[in-house]
């Protein structure tokens, strides 16, 4: 279950995120994100991330571009990359993409479609002429289904559908190998959030692209994830194959989490069930398990003894009392 | 709790509705002409009622919450009519809409963040409107807050009152801006969003929240949102709105089981689902909604419709098709066909 293919894409081991917070002189301190946490993706694999605010899903993606200090190590395809520096970081920039959940805000309002979708090209494939760099704009530009009449346009005469298309197409421009999607399609319209989707599945399929699936919406991911790791403050609870997950979930978070799920069917139970509690806003994590304060199954041991990953049923679990 | 133990206004036979809105039309002038953000719809909500409201961005959803209230601001055009308990509030002064607004009818808006000023503790922000409205003292407004507090599930409600809006959690700030609303013991309340913004889990707490507030207190509802999932916790009834008119109207469980507008039945295919075996691929709405500027004469869901035919050049009204189903749609085909058309 870690690791399908002897050489992952992507081995991630031991990675923590930790964000400075106030100054030297009023006694500076930091508040952990993410605290050691370990996953692969394999060539062609879809993961997906979830968890609520706070569980250190954006993090995790922005640390994996560099974009945020951390610690532990990133190896892709046997290539550390959080010492990499200049040329091999910028070699890197070139395999990894990012995708993100405000479509708009993530495209540059002075540039207009076409150059947005060129500048990759511009930036990375300098020997291209212009009359290729447009013609594989044109070409991205299609495939992700947006019409000629877009490429002059810039991004506030665009819908959030579109833009988000805007930003696959430059994010695939390069030929990637790893896509990171942080909430692609949580802001999006709902009848534009399927159709974002199937893009995005399309895409794999094309281009054999591994995606990094970062939401809070379990049907999207289930939908798009062949594996899936649920995270809370920062550490992972469980760990498991998409049908493992989603029928025999064994950590009481990830049952939580699905249960919660609101049911479009009036006819179900009218109501979602609940978890108690919210993530708490600590500094430090507190000793033992992070979720046993919300835990309706936690026990004394959960206060002393941190749980470690071990495998359940299907799945690796980090709960003192999954599989009783 | 004084809430729960509120007298319910007894149902008379023949008395007006709780709210009825009648051919209610918002626009606003734009630079290619008007934009219509609402045209001639058809409300009702009864008492102790939920009307749930479904659509995208842009089918006038939010602007329909603020016509009611009066809130669109002098640059909106409105027509029609919205009636409570008889009284008509289109054209009502200044001074009777300010009466009822919090009153009478009170809202919880989607960002609880922006809905509560920064400034003012949680118990002033409680209190204010109570102390104007009711006109209690002090210390009865601030009492009655803190049982609020505990309606709507915070913990330590003594402690909460003395904190700032900056100090809570989003899941917290938003039961704030419930129990705000529920401060003077309105008969109606505006839910625009009020789950958007937040995590699935405390979501489901607000939405629990939101229905034992309705059981104990019997305040009526209109529940605006997209999520198909949050109204099929809460509404009796649905309307799917497009490009600003109501398309389909009726019983939630009726418009959830057999659709008969092909936006209904698409929205319904695309949503990926737990409950349910995991689809090859999610059926998808092709195109993206109408610029209300720029609307086509006929029907607006024409350009994106699976079953679009000629007669889709003359915009379809909203008819009754079943006891409890009305729809706006030229094709009269039954649901499974329409269905059948999205795969």
């Amino acid at each position: 279950m870690t690791s399908p293919t002897p050489e992952p894409l992507l081995a991630v081991s031991d990675l923590s995120v930790r964000y400075r917070l106030g100054t030297r002189l009023l006694g500076a301190h930091s508040v952990r994100a993410v605290a050691g946490i370990g996953f692969t993706i394999a060539r062609g694999e879809s993961l997906g991330l979830v968890g609520e605010s706070g569980s250190g899903k954006s993090s995790i993606a922005r640390a994996l571009l560099r974009l945020v200090p951390a610690s532990g190590s990133v190896r892709y395809q046997g290539t550390e990359l959080l010492q990499a520096e200049g040329r091999a970081l910028r070699a890197m920039r070139e395999h990894l993409q990012i995708i993100f959940q405000d479509p708009l805000g993530s495209l540059d309002p002075r540039m207009s479609v076409a150059e947005l979708v060129a500048e990759p090209l511009r930036e990375f494939r300098t020997a291209l002429s212009a009359a290729d760099r447009g013609a594989q704009v044109g070409a991205m530009l299609a495939r992700v289904g947006l019409g000629a009449e877009l490429l002059e346009r810039y991004p506030h005469q665009l819908s959030g559908g579109q833009a988000q298309r805007v930003g696959i197409a430059r994010a695939l421009i390069l030929g990637p190998q790893l896509l990171i999607c942080d909430e692609p399609v949580a802001a999006l319209d709902l009848s534009i959030k399927s159709q974002v989707a199937n893009l995005l599945r399309d895409m794999r399929e094309e281009f054999g692209l591994a995606l990094l699936f970062i939401a809070h919406d379990l049907a999207t991911v289930r939908y798009l994830c062949e594996r899936v790791l649920v995270l809370y403050l920062g550490q992972v609870m469980e760990m498991a194959d998409r049908d493992a997950l989603f029928s025999t979930p064994q950590h009481p978070y990830t049952r939580a989490l699905l249960a919660a799920n609101p049911n479009p069917d009036p006819r179900g139970p009218r109501r979602p069930t609940t978890l108690p509690g919210e993530v708490p806003a600590t500094l430090e994590a507190p000793s033992g398990c992070v979720f046993r304060a919300r835990c309706p199954l936690a026990v004394a041991r959960c206060t002393t003894e941190r749980p470690r990953l071990r495998a359940v049923g299907a799945s690796l679990v980090a709960c003192h009392r999954a599989g009783e | 709790m004084r809430c729960a133990t509120r007298s319910i206004p007894a149902m008379t036979e023949a008395g007006p509705a709780l709210l009825e809105v009648r051919g209610l039309s918002v626009s606003y002038r734009g630079p290619r002409g008007p934009v219509h953000a609402v045209r001639e719809l058809d409300l009702d909500l009864e008492e102790h009622g939920c009307l749930g409201i479904v659509g995208e961005s842009g089918s006038g959803k939010t602007q329909l919450l603020l016509a009611l209230l009066g809130l669109c601001g002098p640059a909106a055009l409105l027509s029609g009519s919205v009636r409570y308990r008889g009284e008509e509030l289109l054209g009502a002064t200044p001074a009777r809409l300010a009466a009822l607004r919090g009153r009478r009818i009170a809202m919880v808006f989607q960002e609880p963040q922006s809905a509560l000023n920064p400034y003012l503790s949680i118990a002033q922000q409680l209190s204010e409107g109570a102390r104007h409205h009711l006109k209690l003292s002090r210390r009865a407004a601030l009492s009655r807050a803190a049982e609020l507090l505990e309606l709507v599930q915070i913990s330590a409600p003594l402690a909460r009152l003395r904190q700032y809006p900056h100090e809570l959690s989003g899941g917290m700030r938003q039961r704030v801006t419930i129990a705000m609303a529920l401060m003077c013991e309105p008969e109606i309340l505006l839910l625009d969003e009020p789950t958007t913004a937040l995590d699935v889990t405390i979501q489901a707490q607000v939405l629990e929240v939101l229905s034992s507030i309705r059981g104990s207190t019997g305040v009526a509802a209109i529940f605006v949102s997209h999520d198909f999932g949050a109204l099929a916790a809460m509404a009796e009834r649905l309307t799917v709105m497009y490009a600003g008119r109501a398309v389909e109207a009726g019983a939630i469980e009726q418009l959830y089981t057999a659709p008969l507008h092909p936006y209904t039945s698409g929205l319904l295919r695309s949503l990926p689902r737990l409950d349910l075996p995991l689809p090859e691929r999610l059926a998808a709405i092709p195109g993206q909604p109408p610029d209300l500027a720029e609307l086509p004469p006929g029907c607006a869901f024409a350009p994106r419709c699976p079953l679009v035919h000629s007669a889709c050049q003359a915009r379809p009204a909203l008819l009754r098709r079943q006891p409890d189903q009305q729809v706006a749609c030229h094709c009269a085909l039954p649901a499974p066909r329409i269905a059948e058309a999205w795969s």
